[in-house]
């Protein structure tokens, strides 16, 4: 499935129901978009072996060892689903109010979203970068042989906490893709990655301090500036 | 562009989406030529706004992100940061930018020169012309960053500036953002005597804002430069 707009497109690959229900018996594999410039995109690793959380073209892998987290960057891994899109121009707001929950986040997100011409009603990617209070990280570490299951799905997550870091958030929204990439009770589906890179994966939930920087995608500047404008000295 | 702030002159570059402009210069500021200070509660209510700039009467910066103000001052040695108070700026480069355009860069960059080999190919690709000012926003994991609060020699009424009262900042391995101009033409007016560059910078955590000197990224960092403008698509 693909939406297209002015300037960036959204597709995904499978689904996050027939991936927990081990339908997806072929991974999607990532080096078909090696090379893909302006490229953001979530999704599981297949087999429920760890996450991958794309920021700018960059793949970050997520995988758990001895119960900590090793993130590498690299395209030569395949995904259970996959959900992505390729964005040339962000168009940023700056909000002073802290993020607690994915309702907040939605006051602030579909305002700008629709601002900038982008229809609610279909799916769209964002991207949020703040300093957060806490969050939490999920990342599936599947280390069974047999075929993927909803058991198998849900012995697989490991949750990590995150605190007082900074942090950038890659998701993706929509009011009608509950089971198909956004989990069955929520309009998000985001993946997270620490400034530092030490930390990527599945976001759980996040709650930040203030100052919330919030991107849409853009179609390009359209602002008109014009030297001989009449309007009054002292005013913009 | 008619974003005159008083009656002060407003020197503007133009693009036809995105614009950059000045008031007053650094080398003025440095200097200690008295110009009229602009208010920045003039600046309340602009969208996508991005400033730098010297308080006047005052040592202390102000770097304006996304239309949030940051103030940095120097008082009696202790550095404050503070979004609400009212403050007036003797010099200010700013810019209003709807759009911009991400790259991530994933090398080593140390110093000037290294920043500009991998800044301006990047903005004559979006269709920069960057022998004019242009604005940018660089952010990521710094493995170090140093600079302070860029002060005149004196203050306005002629106390000189302690070493005590200076502020100076370093910070290693933490997450910031700058907002940047570039000018290769305006040395000494929008920049310093010596650098095509000058930048601000904030802690990701807003605990420290202000004049930027020096910055190392060892982990990648995001470059983001104004888009083209969406009728050039």
């Amino acid at each position: 499935m693909k939406v297209e707009s002015y300037g960036w497109c959204m597709e995904w690959i499978g689904s996050q129901k027939d991936f927990i229900a081990g339908k997806a018996k072929e991974g999607i594999s990532l080096e078909r978009f090696a090379g893909v410039e302006n490229l953001y995109a979530a999704g599981p690793l297949e087999q429920g072996r760890g996450e991958v959380s794309i920021f700018d073209s960059t793949p970050l892998i997520s995988k758990v060892n001895e119960a900590t987290v090793n993130v590498t960057v690299g395209y030569g891994y395949r995904a259970g689903f996959f959900v992505y899109a390729i964005v040339e121009n962000w168009r940023r707001a700056t909000v002073r109010i802290p993020i607690e929950n994915e309702n907040r986040l939605g006051e602030q997100l579909l305002p700008l979203a629709v601002e900038n011409g982008i229809d609610i009603d279909r799916p769209f990617p964002f991207l949020v970068y703040c300093y957060i209070a806490q969050a939490e990280l999920r990342i599936l570490c599947n280390e069974s042989s047999p075929d993927y299951s909803p058991e198998l799905h849900e012995k697989a997550k490991v949750r990590f906490p995150i605190t007082d870091s900074s942090i950038e958030i890659v998701g993706f929204y929509s009011r009608h893709h509950r089971g198909v990439f956004t989990p069955p009770n929520s309009n998000f589906y985001m993946h997270v990655r620490t400034l530092d890179n030490r930390l990527a994966g599945h976001l759980e939930y996040v709650r930040s301090k203030q100052l919330v920087t919030v991107c849409v995608p853009g179609v390009g500047n359209t602002f008109s500036h014009e030297t001989d404008d009449n309007r009054p000295n002292n005013t913009w | 562009m008619a974003a005159n702030i008083g009656d002060m002159e407003a020197p503007p570059t133009q693009t036809k989406s995105w614009c950059v402009q000045w008031l007053g210069s650094e080398g003025d500021f440095l200097a200690g030529a008295k110009r009229q200070p602009i208010p920045l509660e003039r600046l309340n209510g602009l969208e996508n706004l991005y400033a730098i700039g010297s308080l006047d009467q005052r040592p202390g910066e102000v770097s304006i992100f996304d239309s949030v103000p940051f103030i940095s001052e120097v008082w009696h040695s202790a550095e404050t940061i503070d979004s609400n108070s009212i403050y007036r700026a003797e010099f200010l480069i700013y810019a209003i930018v709807e759009c911009w355009h991400r790259n991530s860069i994933w090398q080593t960059v140390e110093g000037e020169k290294e920043l500009a080999a991998a800044l301006l190919p990047r903005a004559v690709a979006e269709g920069i012309n960057v022998d004019e000012p242009f604005p940018f926003l660089l952010s990521g994991y710094a493995a170090q960053a140093a600079g302070g609060c860029f002060c005149a020699s004196s203050y306005p009424d002629g106390r000189e500036l302690s070493e005590e009262a200076t502020s100076r900042f370093s910070i290693e391995k933490e997450s910031i953002e700058i907002v940047g101009f570039y000018s290769s033409n305006q040395q000494g007016i929008l920049t310093p005597q010596d650098s095509p560059f000058h930048m601000h910078l904030r802690t990701m955590d807003n605990r420290i804002s202000g004049h930027l000197e020096s910055v190392q990224w060892e982990q990648g960092f995001i470059v983001e430069l104004p888009a083209r403008s969406a009728n050039k698509h």
